[in-house]
Formats: structure tokens, sequence, C-alpha cells
């Protein structure tokens, strides 16, 4: 008997885990990278290098087309630039840095899979031959050149060994804007990301995921601070343990700060950091701040004023949007007394949008194009606003066969794909 | 995702093959021995010609699916078996919500190793369909799945009955439309795998009980169809199962 309990035992304790998935940022050490005779690149070649890119090398991996982009995250006067390749193939994408190393540019940094785990690091560079030296002396291209990349890459904590080739196709797709919008932040929890979801430092990495913009979660604390937290109460997919539980209002914006971290360390925001981090820090042009709790909507309608305006003040357009989810905020949004003049999105019917003044219209995805809505509100010099779509090859038909002006998602790199890849 | 099916037969085996070798001392005859006790899930050959047992699932939907919500979703769970010959017979459930619904049916070959033990192999195939309405938008999704599984099974006396089961989950297809428009028409062959442990032993009057667990780890679960949840990974769900054997 003793024989059949411990199989058993052996039995369960091998099938009834919960395993606790992650995707760890992989080492991109590369000494020539770090060595001092690399510098850093003159801003001005980032427009010259993005494009759609095929992928002639590691196309079994990552798909047969790429878009190359670039974006960046100031700290005061120091701005680090990323470039990121967005690929189709289960939603994958590189975050690089660059640098140049005598006549070429290199490149190092790490891919991802959102879909699945897997990751890997990432050497790539670009010859003199290869377009460097036009790019790093500002020459301009005959119709017959072309950027050529050559690397290798990864996978988890293999060595950097497999080849990947892109090839300058075309540029990027420009003619019809679409706001690329990140879902909190940038990314979910259940994503394995870096960073939190609403957390500050996901909002840096936002755009290195090609999106234009975030949506956030606001909340209250008990004394009337506006704060980023998606759920109702404090939980363990969120947060760590503190031994704090139960509604995240119960609680001062002091007690948060001191005693709650997010789920990979970093303290719960305020809406006003998270403001003050878009407007300073980030390329981020559109904000769409989710309405999560019930009560007087003026806090943020002051924040709104205020960063919009610093904004502007820095040569920077940001749009800052206030969400209207349900009839609750839809009442608190009209409580105040210039909801005309504040910018909103509108969640519910196309007569809650007229009624609410909403300068865009925001349905749920699973409701279809929805084309002919779209055009109404085109119509009356309104947009409209997709969420929260995650599908890829629904994304790709929203994009190819909607009229939707921005699309929610948690995969934003996939979307910005999808976009610039068009022709 | 190919090196999930070859993990799932490596546990089935190192577990088949521990209690083989247990009792391999202990020839398998041609004479089945009766056994006393109902079951529907103990692996072994039928003497009736129909069994049935009528319960309910209980699946609890994982936090990576549903984040603060905390879904239990219960299935009215119809189980019946019917007798084919001396070892094989015809394994068949319906799990119904109403709102979505899955059945399945497959063949068994069941036999036992000795006193104690018996062992059942069998295929399933599963055919399972959803409709749900959001804001006035419908939305229906279907799908088959294939699950090739073995059980074995272990008599601590005539009436307790204890069942292991490993199974081997393959999403065939899975279709969804909201509207008219598809938003998902895809498979995944070797989407993962699911363990259970089930006890059957008398209740009351000639109806026995069944209580079981099954830890369920696969990239689509067909309960989350309507989710449109786009994950690759085997995340777990735990099911409890519990019915009365008619």
């Amino acid at each position: 008997m003793k024989k059949y309990i411990l199989i058993l035992s052996c039995f369960f304790l091998v099938a009834s885990c919960t395993k606790r998935f992650s995707a760890p940022l992989p080492d991109t050490t590369w000494s020539a990278f770090d060595s001092a005779k690399a510098t850093p690149l003159i801003s001005s070649i980032n427009n010259r290098l993005e494009g759609v890119y095929a992928i002639t090398n590691g196309n079994g991996t990552f798909g047969d087309t790429a878009v190359l982009k670039w974006s960046y995250t100031a700290n005061g006067r120091d701005t680090s630039f990323y470039l990121s390749i967005l690929c189709e193939t289960e939603v994958s994408y590189f975050i690089c840095e660059a640098k140049r190393l005598d006549t070429n540019i290199i490149f190092k940094g790490y891919w991802r899979k959102m879909v699945n785990t897997e990751t890997g690091a990432v050497r790539l560079t670009i010859s003199r031959k290869g377009g460097a030296d036009k790019l790093l002396n500002n020459i301009a291209f005959a119709s017959t050149d072309t950027v050529n990349i050559e690397g290798i890459y990864g996978s988890g904590p293999l060595a950097t060994d497999q080849p990947l080739s892109l090839k300058y196709i075309r540029p990027l797709y420009k003619a019809k804007p679409l706001e690329i919008i990140a879902h909190r932040g940038g990314g979910r929890t259940s994503d394995l990301l870096p960073a939190s979801e609403n957390s500050l430092e996901i909002i840096k990495m936002a755009s290195q995921f090609g999106a234009t913009g975030v949506e956030i979660d606001v909340r209250l604390t008990s004394d009337g601070v506006p704060i980023l937290f998606h759920d109702k109460s404090l939980n363990e997919r969120v947060v760590q343990r503190s031994g704090l539980y139960g509604d995240i209002d119960n609680y001062t914006y002091q007690q948060l700060y001191t005693l709650v971290r997010l789920i990979k360390g970093e303290r719960i925001p305020t809406l006003r950091e998270a403001l003050n981090t878009i407007v300073y820090n980030t390329p981020l042009q559109f904000v769409w701040l989710d309405t999560k709790y019930s009560g007087n909507l003026q806090p943020m309608r002051d924040l709104q004023k205020e960063f919009t305006a610093k904004a502007t003040a820095i040569g920077r357009k940001v749009e800052i949007v206030i969400g209207l989810p349900d009839d609750d905020a839809v009442n608190n949004f009209m409580a105040l007394k210039d909801y005309k003049a504040a910018a909103s999105v509108c969640e519910l019917s196309l007569e809650d949008v007229e009624r609410t003044g909403a300068t865009i219209w925001a349905p749920r995805w699973t409701l279809g194009k929805q084309n002919d809505e779209v055009d109404k509100v085109h119509a009356a010099g309104k947009r409209a606003m997709v969420w929260t779509l995650d599908v890829p090859a629904s994304i790709n038909d929203f994009i190819t066969q909607g009229k939707f002006d921005g699309i929610l998602s948690n995969y934003p790199s996939v979307t910005a794909y999808y976009h610039y890849v068009r022709q | 995702m190919t090196k999930r099916l070859p993990l799932f037969l490596l546990q089935t085996f190192i577990v088949a093959c521990s209690l083989f070798s247990a009792n391999a001392q202990q020839p398998t005859t041609d004479v089945i021995p009766r056994i006393y006790a109902k079951s529907v899930f103990f692996p072994y050959p039928m003497e009736k010609h129909w069994k049935s047992s009528i319960g309910f699932v209980l699946t609890t939907m994982p936090q990576e699916i549903t984040e603060e919500q905390h879904y239990r979703i219960p299935a009215i769970d119809f189980h019946v078996l019917k007798k084919v010959s001396k070892r094989w017979y015809i394994d068949g459930r319906v799990n119904a919500q109403i709102v979505q619904n899955m059945l399945s049916i497959g063949p068994r070959w069941a036999t036992p190793i000795n006193k104690k033990l018996s062992i059942a192999v069998g295929d399933d195939i599963a055919c399972w369909f959803g409709f749900i309405t959001t804001e006035g938008f419908k939305t229906r999704g279907g799908g088959w799945l294939n699950t090739p599984n073995i059980s074995l099974g272990y008599q601590f006396n005539n009436k307790i009955l204890l069942t292991i089961k490993g199974e081997a989950l393959m999403n065939l297809s899975f279709k969804a439309y909201t509207g008219e428009t598809p938003v998902a028409n895809t498979h995944r062959l070797f989407s993962g795998s699911a363990f259970s442990i089930i006890l059957e032993q008398p209740l009351y009057s000639h109806h026995s009980l069944t209580l079981g667990f099954r830890a369920v780890y696969t990239d689509f679960y067909w309960q989350t169809w309507a989710l449109f949840e786009t994950f690759q990974r085997n995340i777990y769900y735990p099911e409890v199962i519990v019915g009365l054997i008619l």
C-alpha cells in the first residue's frame, strides 16, 4: 500500500502543479557593443532606417516581413533611442539599441514572442557596404541602393548563433494615420512583459512596442488621489503580497505608496506621475484615461487640462481623453462644469456620443467593423476607435477592411506591423 | 508545440510502468473477475450492457484568462457507457451549460492486470459548440477535440475504486464568429494534457458516487472560446467532477 501511495503522490506532484510562466529578458551582453570604440549614433539617421524590410534569414521564426521603427525614452537631456523590429509571426518583436563601430552600425537587444514565452538575444550589423556608409555620412541613397542588416539571434539561454538578415524594401505606410494604443500602459501582467501593467516603467516601453498611445486605468484612493490600477481590489494578480487586501479605494495614497508594490516591484503610480512621464519622457501622443471609479471626475479633468497645456508648452501635441465606459461615468462626466470642452471617449451608443459631446466613439471589437456607424461618426467630425482587439487576424481585418481611427490592443506590435506594411 | 505530447506520454508511461511493475509477478488472466461496485470511470471490462451517471463538472477559470474575476463554471455532466464485447465498450459524455456544450464519444479497451489493478486505453472525439449574445450581438463558436487517454484503476476493496487517468488534448479545429464575421479558424494539434484522480464508491441503495479532480493543462480550453484569448502556453484549469451513478 505504501508503494501505491508513494506512486500516487509522485504522480500528483508532477501533474497537479500550476506552472508559473515567465519570459525573463535574455543576457544581451556584447563586448563589441559595450566597448569604448562603439559610439552613440546621431539621431538623424533614425528616420532613414525606418521602413518595411524582407526577412531573408530567420523568416522561419519571425515571418517574411518586418517593420523597423524607432522610438525613444527621454530622461532630461539624455535620450535613449530604440529600434523596434515588429513582425507578424506569433506577435514577435525585437527591441534594440544602436551604436556606431568604425564604419558599421551595430545593434544589440532582444526578441520576444507575445503569445508564448519565447525570447532571446540578438546582435545585428549594417556594414559599410550594407548601407552604413551612406547612413553615417548622410549621403542620399540612389534608387538602386538598399539597406542590408545582417546578424545573429539566440533562443533563451542558448548561444546567439542563428542567422538573421533583413533587406529594406519600401517605406512605412503613412497615407492614413492610425492611433495604435497599448492596453494598460503597454501590456497586461499576463503578457509577461519586463514591467508591470499600469506602471511608469511599462509606459516608457509602450512606444518600443510600436504604440503611439496608451490606455491607462484610473482609480481614486480614499484620500482622493487619482492612481493607475486596473482591478477593484488589491490581489496577487497585480501586486506582491503586502498584507493589505480588499478594495483599493479603502486605502490612502500614502498607505499604498509605503506598503504596496506592483508585481514587478514598482510603486503604484499616480495619474500625475503617469502623465508627467508620457509628456516628458516618451513620444506617445494619445492617452486614454479609462475611468475605473464612480465619483467626481474633476481630479481627472484638472490633470487633463494641466498636462495638455504642459505638452503644448514644450511643443508636443498630446491628446488626453477621459474614458466613459458606462452610464455612471457619463453622469459624472456631465456633472463637470466644463464637460463640453473636455476631450472624451465614449464606449456607449452613438446617441451617448452625441449627448456627452465625446470626441471619440469606442465600441467593443466583437460588435464588428461597423463601417456605416464609423462613417456617421466621421461625418460628425469625430473619430472612432475600437477596443480591445488582440486576435492578430482580426487586427489585420479591422485595419485593411475597417475605417476605425485607432485600435486599442494588448499587442500594439502586431497592430503597428499590420498598419505600416500596408501599401 | 510538439514538445508537449512526448512530455504527456512520458509522464503517463512512468506511472503505468510503476504500477505495472509493482504487480508484474501476478499474471493477467483470461477469466475476468466480477467486481460489485458501480463505476463509470474505473477502467474495467463491462458486465452490464449499459451504465450511466449524472452530475456536474465545476471548472475554475485561471487568472491569466479571467483576471480579477473568479469564474467557476458548472456544467451538467451526463456519462453513459455501452458494452460492445468482453473487453471493449463505448464511453460517451455530454457536458452542458446551455450557452456552450460538449459531446464526446470514444471506444475503450479495458482489462484487469491482477486482482487489484486494471487498465484501459481509449480515444475520444468531442464536438463542442456555443452561442453567446453580448450587448445584442451574437457570438458563436465550435470545434473538435480529440483525446487519446489511458486509465489505471485500483480496487481498495470491492467497494472503493480509484482511477487515475491521463489524456492528451488535441484541438483539431476551433472556429468562432461575431455575427457572421469569422474571428477564429485554427487548430492546435498538441494543445496539452489532463490528469485525473477519481474515487467511486457506493452512496445509497444501488447508487454510487463519483468524486474526481481533473488537472487540465492546455493552450486552449473550449469553455474560454468566447474570451478570444491568444495565449499559446499551457494554462492550468482545475476541474471538480461529481456524479451519481444510476
